[in-house]
Parts: C-alpha cells; structure tokens; sequence
C-alpha cells in the first residue's frame, strides 16, 4: 500500500514538473552576477512571483504532505561573520559584470531558473538562509543570505587565496520521496601576480563528503589561481554522491544565451561538455573581458529506500547546480598573423631604409690630383 | 701596498667588459627566469623586469604596478588605498637608490639584448650609426613625453576621461612586453588584439616598436634606452642615490675616449669638466667611460661617497692590450 502511493506521488511530482512548467522555476542555484541596476530600481515583476522557490507545496495537496515539507537543513546563524567593506562583485556603466577574481569579498545570489540570464533573483518570500562554506583547509563559519531589494544575498570573505564552495541545501519531502536541492558555487580568490603560491595545492578542488549530490569541476593539470575558462575549451566535471563518483547521473549545461547540452556520467562520474562560443556582437561593442555565465545541473533519481537524518524514505530525488563563468575566446580577437607581419614588415622596412640611406651618403671616391709644378 | 689597495688595484685592472658581460648574464637569468627557482624580488624593480613573462620573472618592472596603481578611480586612489601607491613606490626608491642608473647599465634586461645585438652586429663587421647633435637633442625629449602620458593617461583613466582598454599605456608599446616573454617561450604577446579599437591601435604600435627595437638596437647601441621614461623617472630622483659616477675636471685631458665608448653618445662626459657629478639623463651608468679613461683618478663610480672602480692608466694599458691581444 506504501509503496502504491510513493509511486504515485513520484508520478504526480513528476507529471507537475511536465506539465505544469516549474520545472526551471525549481532550479535553485548560486549566482555571482548581481541583479542589474534596472532590475534593482524597477519593481518586482509580475511574473517573477511564480519562479519564486516555495516551500508550500502546489495546491491539491494533501494536507500531510503540506506539513510534510523540511526547512532548510540549517538554520540563520546569527554568529555569522559581519563585514563591513562594500567589495564583491560589481556591475560596470556597460551593464557588464566586473571582475573580482582578485578580492577576497566575494556576493552571492540565490536565483531560480534554469536559464543564466532568465533566472529571477529568488527573494520574495525569504528572508534569510543559510550557506555551509567549505574551504581546502576544512569547514569555514556559515554566511547569512539576507533579502536585499527583494533578492538574497550573502556576502562571503575568503580569508586566504584559494577556491572555496558554497552550499545550500533545501529539502522536500513529497509522500514518502525525499527531494533535496543542492545549490552550489564555487566561489575563487585569485591572483595573477602573487608568487610563492603552491598553485598546485591551492588550485585543488574541493569535495564535499556529505552532500548526497555534488557537481565538481575538474581543474585543469595546469589551472592557477586566475585560470579562465573561454569558449572553445572543454570543461570536465564529476558527479559525487557523499564523496563517491555517480554514474548515469543526467547532467546539463545551459549556456549565458541559453545554449543547452545534457550528457550522462559515465562509470567514474565524469562528464564533459565544451564551451561553446555563443557571444556574437558588432565589433565595435565587442568586450573581451564579457563574464558569462554558464549552469550547470544534475539530476539522479534514487528508485530504493533511502535514510536521511534517521528518516527512512522510500525514494529520493537529488538535484545539484553549479554556475561557473567563462569568456570569450583569445582566438576570437587576437591575430598573430597580422602581429608578426606587423613585426616582419617594420624590420625588414626599417633594415632596408638604413641600409640605403648609409648607401646614399658614401662619397664615391674622388681622386684629386695636385700639380705641385703648376 | 695593503690588502685593501691589492684589491682596488684589481678592481681598477678588471678587463671590464668580460666582468660586465657575466654580470649583465646573471642578471638577466635571475630576473627572466627566476621565477621557475621560486626567486621573487617583488613588484617594484626599477628595471624591465617584465610582468608579462608570468612564469619566470623574478620581480617586476614598478612601471606596470605604476600605471595600474595611477588607472584607479580617483576616489580610491586619494584614498586611505593610495598608501599602497606611496608603498610601493617607498620601495621603488629604495632600490633605485643603491645602484642608481646601474639598474640599466648592469641589471635591465632589456638592455642586455640591446648589448647582445650589438655584439652580434660587431660579429658581422657592420658599422654603428651614431645621431647628429641636433638630432640627439631633439630625440633626448622623447622619454620625458613618455613619462608624462606614462602617468597623464593612467590618471586620466582613474578621472574617466580615457577608455580603460588605455589602461598601461606604456607596457602596451614597449618591447620588454613583447621581447622578454620570448625567452620564456611565451609568444602570445606577438599578436594583435583586435576586440577593441583601442586594443587594437595600441598593440598593433607594440608590434612596430619592437620591429625598430630589434632594427634600431642592431645599427645603435642601446637604442631603446635612449627613449626609455624609466631612465628618465630614474634621473628625476637620481639626487641621493648612493652609487654615482664623478668626474675631476683636472685630470681631464679630453682626448674623448670616454665619449667614443659611450653607447648612449652623451658629449657631456669629455666636455664638461667643471661638474664633479657628471651623470646626466641618457646615463646608464655602464662604467664603460671609467673602463676606457686613461687618466689615473679622472672618473670613478663611488657607492656612498667610497670609489670602487676608477680610471687608472694602468688598467687602461691592461685593457688596451688586450684588445690588442685579441686583434693580433
């Protein structure tokens, strides 16, 4: 009888998710990228509302199942670090966002969508929550999401050069299916220029044994504290569960522009996808330094008995998202042929230019005969 | 003769141009390819240690962290902020002080390729060009309009008045930035970057001036150096530097040698002999002047007022010889 009605309860979940079109507005995930300034003076839109990530369950619901939803696994820390410095990440006069590699504050938002550009900045309804901070060296103090201007945001300081993840984690439970979403960021304080740095050890990514799913990013064999990822290049990825490689997790990537891949981890949990070039603009408002936004996100779907906090479940379904940024291609904009035809020409024009003006200036010889009797 | 004129009497002999080229070699290995040996002089050298050789570079030029600094929003930088800028430039003079232009002469690495196409134009047998007197004057401005959009287009940046694709005007456009990496095997610097107009002007002029650098430095000695704002930035604060070069006007025959060796052709070192401090702003401080003076005590370079190579016609005979040596 149990097991009839978590079946169903899994096919009405998933037929919600169809049909009823949230599948995107359920996707949470951390953002980097501030809300433009448009976005922050205008009025909350309409439809922004909906995409809202909500704990009450839609309506139809039983009432058991109502109740049946968890709070977030952990709660506002009040003991949370203050800071007082307005660093993080920063939106130019261009609309573009700027860099922060270097710093060490870094600004978090929590948005809802599946799409980089089309996400609502989640925050009507919320009021605060709470990110688990992990870093190379261990567990760091967790970070408040406060609501700002109807989004969350938390304001994070890195202490030391290094990667670090964010996490939140929300859970749900639908009859007797548990559904938790993690959303991740991994969040870098960079240098290009600091030596001395064991850019091997630093570079490292972090994994996070106790999350049930887990997107990581593989660093590349030569990455460094200010490596870029730029269309063109494959990105690699694991999928974990509690540490431990996951295979036939879905995995989908959806691009600044809405470019979207799905792939299946393999055997180890390994997926890769390549950036592609989705950026297309006059040159004239061409920017290099463009950050785009790529997201990515996993699914796994765990048919059998699963036990969380004690609680025995009859299914589970995890899902994780990671955003990342990348830019566009060197290939996209600098030339090498014209630099050193540029180079080729100035030396052989300027060799060739000396070498007849020092042929203009010989005096061909003159013998000059004196008559010493004249 | 005690142990101390023992050892200034070989100092005053040293075939100066072998002691000068090992130098020059030691130098340029600790700041091209120190960093692969986790050396790191930090980022306020008053030389071309260029930032843009990432992997070797055992510090870097204080020009680039200047211009960076300089690009800030004003707002920041007449700031508490602004204390890094007064920092690092502390440091900068710092080092600036204790060798003076011998930062050029011996450390720049820069100026070891220019020395070392030379050497391989005189391996060719191809002469030297030299600059008339009105065009040495007119050319010797060039750094100082270097050095002000140095800091004017920077400050300008930080006031939004110029692009920030401005940012590091002259990093943009000198050749240390395209040269040095080279050495690294770093070559992405030879390419034009076209995502910006800006870009694209500015490094396209890095590309024809380091097509003159390699021309001009082949036909002239230390070619660059000439034009660089770095020895003008050096010469502007060149008052209390401890190592100088001094000239007794006395001893002075003026037969020239002194400015026939001279690469940078200042006229000044067999002219004047009046000033003691004979330094001027195309200066180098190569000591090749010292090497080449046959008058015992008629130039000398001292560190903190104490001479450490001077001119004697003892070393003169013993470097002349052997050059002689060698043509024979």
């Amino acid at each position: 009888m149990l097991k009839k009605k978590s079946v169903y309860v899994a096919v009405l979940y998933v037929l919600q998710l169809i049909f009823a079109g949230s599948a995107a507005a359920d996707v949470l995930w951390l953002s980097e990228v501030p809300p433009s300034r448009r976005a922050q003076t205008a009025a909350p839109k309409a439809d922004d509302m909906p995409q809202e990530h909500r704990h009450e369950m839609q309506p139809g619901k039983t009432a058991s199942a109502q109740s049946a939803v968890a709070q977030s696994t952990v709660s506002a820390n009040s003991s949370a670090k203050k800071h007082k410095h307005g660093g993080g990440t920063e939106i130019d006069a261009t609309g573009e966002v700027v860099d922060n590699t270097h710093s060490g504050a870094k600004q978090v938002w929590l948005r809802n969508g599946s799409e980089p550009l089309g996400s609502a900045y989640a925050g009507t309804g919320r009021e605060s929550e709470t990110l688990t901070l992990l870093g190379l060296d261990g567990a760091l103090p967790d970070a408040v999401m406060k609501n700002e201007n109807g989004a969350l945001k938390a304001r994070i300081e890195l202490p030391e050069l290094g990667f670090y993840n964010a996490y939140l984690t929300q859970r749900m439970v639908h009859g007797d299916m548990l559904h938790v979403q993690i959303a991740k960021a991994e969040l870098l304080h960079g240098t290009c220029c600091a030596k001395g740095i064991d850019d091997e050890e630093v570079s490292k990514p972090i994994i996070n044994a106790n999350v049930p799913l887990e997107l990581v990013r593989v660093h590349y064999p030569d990455e460094k504290l200010f490596t870029r990822i730029v269309s063109g290049d494959q990105v690699n990825f694991t999928v974990l569960s509690f540490g431990k490689p996951v295979a036939g997790a879905k995995v989908s990537m959806t691009t600044q522009n809405g470019w979207s891949s799905s792939k299946v981890s393999d055997a180890e949990g390994r997926v890769a996808f390549t950036m592609i070039r989705d950026y297309y603009t006059p040159w004239l408002e061409f920017k290099k330094y463009r950050k785009q936004t790529y997201l990515m996100n996993a699914d796994l779907h765990v048919p059998s008995k699963v036990v969380a906090d004690g609680v025995v479940y009859g299914s589970a379904h995890y899902n994780s998202t990671l955003a990342g940024s990348y830019y566009p291609s060197p290939h996209d904009y600098r030339s090498y042929a014209w630099g050193l035809g540029i180079s080729l020409f100035v030396i052989v024009f300027g060799g060739v230019a000396i070498y007849l003006y020092r042929r203009r200036r010989l005096k061909p010889y003159k013998e000059v005969r004196v008559d010493d009797k004249a | 003769m005690t142990r101390l004129e023992e050892i200034r009497t070989a100092v005053n002999n040293v075939q100066f141009n072998r002691f000068r080229f090992w130098l020059q070699l030691f130098f340029f290995v600790l700041l091209v390819y120190g960093g692969f040996l986790a050396i790191d002089f930090g980022k306020s050298l008053p030389t071309f240690a260029c930032g843009y050789n990432k992997e070797g570079r055992g510090g870097m030029c204080y020009l680039m962290v200047l211009q960076h600094q300089m690009a800030w929003p004003w707002q920041k930088l007449f700031s508490e902020a602004g204390l890094a800028v007064l920092s690092g430039f502390a440091i900068f003079y710092l080092w600036f002080i204790a060798l003076n232009k011998g930062w050029c002469g011996f450390v720049c690495p820069l100026g070891t390729i220019q020395d070392w196409i030379t050497s391989l134009r005189r391996w060719t047998g191809i002469r030297y060009s030299r600059y008339t007197w009105e065009q040495f004057k007119g050319l010797a401005l060039i750094k100082y309009v270097l050095l002000a959009l140095m800091f004017i287009i920077p400050l300008g940046i930080g006031g939004g008045w110029f692009q920030k694709d401005l940012r590091s005007p002259f990093c943009m456009i000198c050749p240390g930035r395209t040269v040095i990496p080279l050495f690294g095997g770093d070559f992405t610097q030879l390419s034009v970057d076209f995502s910006s107009k800006t870009t694209m002007i500015m490094s396209g002029l890095g590309l024809i001036v380091m097509g003159l650098f390699f021309v001009g430095a082949f036909v002239k000695k230390r070619f660059f150096c000439f034009y660089c704002p770095m020895g003008a930035f050096h010469y502007l604060l060149s008052k209390p530097a401890l190592l100088r070069l001094r000239k007794d006007g006395t001893k002075c025959t003026r037969c020239g040698d002194c400015f026939r060796v001279c690469d940078q052709e200042i006229k000044d070192i067999a002219d004047d002999v009046d000033r003691k401090e004979i330094m001027t702003d195309d200066c180098i401080l190569c000591m090749k002047c010292v090497a080449a003076c046959p008058e015992t005590g008629a130039l000398k370079a001292t560190f903190a007022g104490i001479p450490i190579f001077e001119s004697t016609e003892k070393g003169f005979i013993k470097r002349m010889n052997k050059g002689r040596q060698a043509i024979n």
